[in-house]
């Protein structure tokens, strides 16, 4: 007989890592690559037994922004600039897993391998002379995989420096060895202050609009979800949506051990990826996704990706200047990098600022995220509706955010439904100094580009699908609709010998070619982590680990019900 | 001289034999009959080579994966696991995973099964015929999405037949008595019991065993070119009353026009609808029809220490059509690692690579990563049409919840999904594709009153 899966479980909020399903966003994040000493198990354990309670989890994060949007509604959107804090969170490679826990060999394949074995699947040039390849990464191939993320985030400077410090002397005294440290920073806080707005990107785009809703209550209350609801019903889909353009997905997508979304229907969950041994159905054996202990728990992708900012912004001059004087007279560069994202700088969605940037849009949150590319918009707000676009006229079907989020058009994986399973939770920040908005010169050559970092339960099916299947395709996901509509100019990577990349664009489909062998994005390191629960923390990796098969999901809950209760009566007076 | 249908991929192995212009004239009538002249009974299609006048069409390329979707939606997450269930040719009559029911539906003159027909239960367009080392490990796969009906028509010429078989199958031994019926057979409904289509003896035997084992051209019931042309046109008319169904897997289920599981039906039919329903264009299939392998992922495969393999490009070759005829329309190809590729002072095999962390046991795991295409041409002017009613709904499956059920239109789905017997099933199935069961299938008579919705047909018929 067939078991349903609840639609809104409730969330073990004390055993998930907040920046999982809740997001740290904090404008400073630290993300902190060690390494584990030879032979020397006993003090990481114990070290990372000890790190459980200085680490985030969700029910901080839940309670911290609760306070912070109660205290912003107060403040007619104002950041009320007292309310701050300092997260921490905490991700193993597999080689380190397979070190602390026997069972780690249940992990899926694809996470066991890591991006040493991902890179030609992800499109990463296969040539060494050409920058982006693994060999010249700062860590992460094949021997030079981190066993340990540690990411720091906080609202301040001196508390993250701080912080860094204070753990740093933990890790040393473990014994970890630091091989790496990323600094991620919002550009609205490096140089002089206002200069860049917050959350954009080194291209000058804003970035991290869009994100799925989950689903799930964070305490048996009925209506106390994770995401908030609008309530609205919108005709025409079976997916319900948090708020426009935010679909509810199953927390079983991003988290292990809970209902996975339906890949059928919208308004059902489906049953959790496999944890354990291998199961059986008939003769047939079915790999699990990870051990028991894996329940609360996430994959982690992390992909160092550089930014050519001048080589970007003299393509998008150069291709609006040739484009300009034929097909599509008057287009500026600012149009077609609008066209290239789907977003213009400000964030305004293309389909509701057509012709020009609308910063009044960009800044009203939902309308800016309140367009589809198959159905018109209603016009409910102030704004220009949504134009309907399936075929790519106005924003190209082959715009960075229709590859990796073709919202309501069906694609080849079949309706809209199908996307929601493919969904990532990102977490990314920049790194690096920003130049000039629009700048084609860089003397300095600077190191700079995004931490792009995502959760997901199966690194498989949804990031690893996202960046080669779509990103990556010069066809797909719309071909049914839009035959060859060219690849992602800000993402995408064309695998084959020579690399060329195009999109089409206008309602005449006019081709425009990137320039051959420029990439203006490019990957200078990177990992697979998974990020474990308290209980696996505590009890599995931190200690000296009981023995396999004896990690018994009742007995785990108990133990860590007790704990957690001790430890949200330590952390509640920290804010 | 006006337009006519032309052979897949613009294959041209009709200037071979005497009867050239005969079996020109009759593959365009093949087509004309379903596509050009069929297309008029649909308002929002039109013929390809009868566009309508001043329109330029713009070209649209549904895309899909080979390995069938059904079998991942059961067997998932283990792509090579999913593999395994479908890879071998089966004798009709024998369990299929892809299907709950038994049924067998040649038979005899006497009514009785007749044995000995292979196909294979591969039902994307795309079927493949896996070659081993004595060891076991996979030397070869070689692919095909050649539809059978373009080689009935080759079979009017049994000197071409053999000529082909022979060359296809690179064995000399193949004899045309292997490629013909030896009795009279009938083919006949399985869920009705009513004839379909008499062979007489003499007759092309589209699942003969050299079919079977090589992977001459598509076998699977369901794996035609008129399925796929019958798909497409279905495809062109809206469907739910009172309200529009417009996406799958509703859409596909309400429509019926293929099977809701795999990736092909839905993936053809939703894009024709959106073209026809939302963008108020007309469709034609692009001339000549076909269905195509348009490539293979790139550097997707991983030596045995888990490196990136360099040489997968090496290891594809186009066999049909003839690698300088090619254009984006391939209908044969081989996959295996050349001559002199080594590790380890080891001559590298297909076997001997990983794909997403996963040993290669399995063609279906390389057809898992090849994108399947077709092509089609849209241009403004749908008429409005009145919607047809749904005939079915999705469920979830009990056993296996990313699998889909359908049930009729306007009923509930249960609660906790609709239970079939497909765990069994499967679990049968697993055991006689591992080889563990040798005794001959028990024939199943179904009711003629059967009226569940056929899984093998691109269209209730």
């Amino acid at each position: 007989m067939g078991a349903s899966f609840p639609l809104e479980p409730v969330l073990e909020v004390g055993e998930i890592q907040g920046n999982i399903l809740g997001g740290f966003n904090k404008d400073l994040q630290l993300f902190v690559f060690l390494r584990m000493p030879e032979r020397k198990d006993a003090p990481v354990r114990k070290w990372l037994s000890e790190c459980v309670d200085r680490l985030t989890w969700l029910d901080e994060v839940v309670r911290f922004k609760r306070q912070f949007r109660a205290l912003t509604a107060g403040l007619a959107g104002a950041d009320p600039g007292h309310l701050a804090s300092t997260w921490m969170n905490v991700a193993l490679s597999y080689p380190a897993l397979a070190r602390l826990s026997a069972d780690a060999t249940e992990f899926d394949s694809v996470f066991q391998w890591g991006m040493p074995g991902a890179v030609g699947r992800l499109g990463d040039p296969t040539d060494p002379s050409i920058r982006g390849h693994i060999s010249q990464w700062k860590f992460g191939s094949s021997g030079m995989v981190p066993d340990i993320l540690l990411i720091i985030a906080a609202d301040r400077e001196d508390d993250l420096g701080d912080r860094l410090e204070r753990e740093r002397v933990e890790w040393s005294g473990a014994g970890l060895l630091e091989i790496h440290i990323d600094q991620g920073r919002d550009l609205s806080r490096t140089g002089t202050p206002g200069s860049f707005p917050p959350g954009l990107e080194h291209f000058g785009f804003k970035d991290g609009i869009s994100q799925p809703a989950i689903r799930g209550r964070i305490s048996e209350a009925d209506n106390d979800y994770l995401n908030p609801r609008d309530g609205v019903e919108r005709p025409g889909t079976t997916i319900e949506y948090a708020s426009p353009g935010s679909p509810l997905i199953c927390p079983g997508e991003f988290v292990l051990g809970y209902p996975k979304q339906s890949d059928s229907l919208g308004r059902e969950a489906s049953e959790p990826w496999p944890l354990g041994p291998q199961s059986q159905i008939g003769n047939i054996q079915r790999p699990s996704m990870g051990p028991l202990w894996a329940k609360n728990g996430s994959f982690l992708v992390y992909r160092r990706l550089n930014q050519d900012v001048p080589a970007f912004n003299r393509f998008l001059r150069e291709a609006a200047t040739r484009l300009s004087a034929s097909e599509v007279p008057g287009l500026t560069p600012e149009r077609f990098g609008a066209m290239v994202m789907g977003r213009w700088r400000s964030g305004a969605p293309l389909l509701r600022a057509v012709e020009n940037d609308d910063f009044d849009l960009a800044h009203s949150k939902g309308s800016n995220n309140d367009f589809d590319f198959l159905n018109g918009g209603s016009g409910a707000d102030q704004f220009p509706p949504a134009l309907a676009d399936a075929t790519g006229d106005v924003c190209p079907a082959a715009a960075h955010i229709r590859k990796v989020n073709p919202r309501s058009v069906s694609t080849d994986q079949g309706g809209e439904v199908r996307t929601l399973v493919r969904r990532i939770l990102r977490r990314g920040i920049p790194f690096g100094d920003p130049l000039p908005i629009g700048s084609e010169d860089d003397p300095e050559k600077g190191d700079r580009g995004l931490l792009f970092f995502s959760y997901q339960a199966s690194i498989q099916n949804q990031f690893e699908f996202l960046q080669s299947a779509w990103a990556n395709s010069e066809a797909k996901p719309t071909s049914q609709l839009t035959g060859k509509a060219g690849h992602d100019l800000v993402i995408g990577q064309n695998p084959t010998a020579d690399r060329s990349r195009f999109i089409l664009v206008g309602v005449d489909q006019t081709r425009v070619d990137a320039p051959p062998h420029v990439e203006w994005v490019f990957p200078t390191a990177g990992a697979y982590f998974f990020s474990p629960s308290r209980t696996a923390l505590s009890t599995m990796l931190g200690s000296s680990g009981p023995s396999k098969g004896r990690s018994s999901t009742q007995g785990a809950s108990q133990r860590r019900r007790k704990r957690g209760r001790r430890a949200h009566g330590n952390r509640s007076g920290e804010h | 001289m006006a337009e006519t249908f032309l052979p897949p991929a613009f294959m041209k192995d009709f200037d071979r034999s005497q009867h050239r212009d005969r079996l020109y004239r009759e593959w365009h009538n093949d087509m004309d009959q379903i596509a050009g002249r069929g297309a008029k009974r649909f308002p929002a299609a039109f013929s390809a080579i009868d566009p309508p006048a001043g329109s330029k069409p713009k070209q649209a390329s549904p895309e899909w994966t080979g390995l069938p979707r059904t079998i991942k939606r059961i067997v998932g997450p283990s792509i090579a696991a999913a593999a395994k269930q479908v890879d071998e040719p089966r004798l009709f009559g024998s369990l299929d995973p892809l299907e709950p029911r038994l049924w067998e539906p040649f038979r005899d003159a006497s009514g009785n099964p007749f044995k000995g027909t292979l196909y294979r239960s591969q039902d994307e367009y795309l079927e493949w015929a896996v070659k081993r080392d004595p060891d076991g490990v996979i030397r070869e796969v070689v692919f095909t999405c050649e539809g059978p009906e373009y080689w009935d028509r080759i079979a009017s010429d049994e000197k071409l037949l053999v000529e082909l078989y022979r060359e296809v199958c690179e064995d000399k031994s193949v004899a045309l008595d292997d490629l013909l019926f030896d009795q009279d057979v009938t083919w006949v409904n399985p869920y009705g019991g009513r004839v379909v289509e008499r062979f007489p003896k003499g007759s092309y035997n589209r699942f003969n065993r050299w079919n079977g084992v090589h992977a001459v051209h598509l076998t699977h019931p369901a794996n035609t070119l008129g399925a796929e042309i019958n798909l497409a046109l279905q495809a062109t008319r809206p469907y739910g009353t009172p309200t529009l169904v417009t996406s799958d897997p509703e859409l596909a289920c309400c429509a019926a026009y293929g099977d809701v599981n795999r990736m092909s039906d839905p993936t053809i039919g939703a894009g024709v609808n959106t073209q026809v329903v939302q963008l108020k264009r007309r469709v034609a299939l692009r001339n000549p029809i076909g269905l195509y392998i348009k490539g293979m992922q790139p550097n997707v495969f991983n030596l045995p220490d888990g490196s990136p393999f360099a040489d997968q490009d090496k290891c594809w070759s186009i066999l049909r059509p003839d690698p300088k005829d090619v254009t984006d329309m391939v209908l044969r190809a081989r996959f295996r690692v050349p001559d002199g590729i080594t590790v380890k002072d080891q001559q590298l095999r297909v076997g001997d690579l990983q794909l997403y962390g996963e040993p290669i046991v399995t063609g279906g795991q390389i057809a898992d990563v090849i994108t399947m295409t077709l092509y089609a041409l849209a241009v403004p002017g749908a008429p409005e049409q009145d919607a047809v009613a749904c005939l079915f709904s999705p469920c979830r499956d009990a056993n296996h919840p990313d699998f889909i059920q359908t049930i009729p239109f306007g009923q509930s789905c249960p609660p906790n999904g609709v239970s079939p017997q497909l765990n069994s099933v499967l679990a049968a199935g697993a055991e006689q594709a591992a080889g563990a069961s040798q005794a001959g299938p028990t024939w199943m008579q179904l009711s003629p009153d059967d009226k569940a919705p056929l899984r093998y047909s691109r269209s209730p018929s």
